[in-house]
């Protein structure tokens, strides 16, 4: 564990229309507000609102190039919330092999 | 960027599914006791297994503060747990729950683990605890 808050990662991913917007950018790499409104169902001003929770959590990151903030996700955090998932996953495969050998003995 | 299956969603439930060659009595027998639940974890339970229980389990990594959510003998476990401590590497809450379904002779087990951290409910395991949720 390399010491990032993944309860903080999780909290920024709690939100269902937050995490349409990672999987956007997932998709098309990085894109600015107003084309990421335009993909889904709520406003740029909403979108930004998102952006911004993702931006302090360090799952996203801005460029400013031209009048609009382009944002792209960021690997890092992503790839630790996958690293959890992995290993609460292998958890519980460890565990369910225990159990299974306690109710079979 | 590839994200997991089903999407981010898919990050915050781990699901599993196991067939044990026991009935379900001596699958919930090693489910449904504190004792038990301790042998087949990895974790030491000391929490009394009814609906509201709280207590403390204690994990290689760590203690965790557990708060059973549901007790129905013979079919389903569930409980709440997340770091007893503060840290700032702390790991997410999240909801556990163990599902029982005889199948013939055999049991089938489905487990899932739920993440439950949530911009809107701040640091979500202290809520928890205060909620008593």
């Amino acid at each position: 564990m390399s010491g990032r808050d993944l309860d903080a990662l999780f909290a920024a991913l709690g939100d269902p229309m937050r995490r349409q917007v990672v999987e956007r950018l997932a998709d098309v790499g990085a894109a600015t507000p107003t084309e990421l409104a335009v993909t889904l169902p709520i406003s740029r001003q909403a979108v930004s609102k998102h952006l911004s929770s993702l931006d302090r959590a360090g799952l996203v990151e801005r460029e400013r190039r031209g009048r609009e903030a382009r944002y792209h996700l960021c690997a890092a955090p992503l790839t630790e919330v996958l690293a959890w998932c992995a290993r609460v996953g292998s958890d519980w495969d460890r565990r369910l092999a225990a159990l299974a050998a306690l109710a079979e003995e | 960027m590839r994200l997991r299956e089903g999407g981010v969603a898919g990050m915050r439930r781990i699901s599993r599914t196991v067939t044990v060659a026991a009935p379900v009595h001596r699958v919930w027998a090693a489910v449904g006791d504190e004792r038990s639940l301790s042998r087949w974890m990895g974790a030491v339970f000391d929490v009394a297994l009814r609906p509201g229980g709280a207590g403390v389990a204690t994990l290689p990594g760590g203690r965790r503060l557990v708060r059973v959510v549901a007790v129905e003998p013979g079919h389903r476990l569930a409980f709440r747990w997340w770091p007893a401590e503060d840290r700032p590497d702390a790991e997410p809450p999240s909801e556990v729950e163990v599902r029982l379904r005889p199948e013939g002779a055999s049991t089938q087990v489905f487990v899932t683990e739920v993440v439950l951290a949530d911009l809107d409910t701040p640091s979500a395991g202290r809520a928890l605890a205060e909620a008593g949720a």
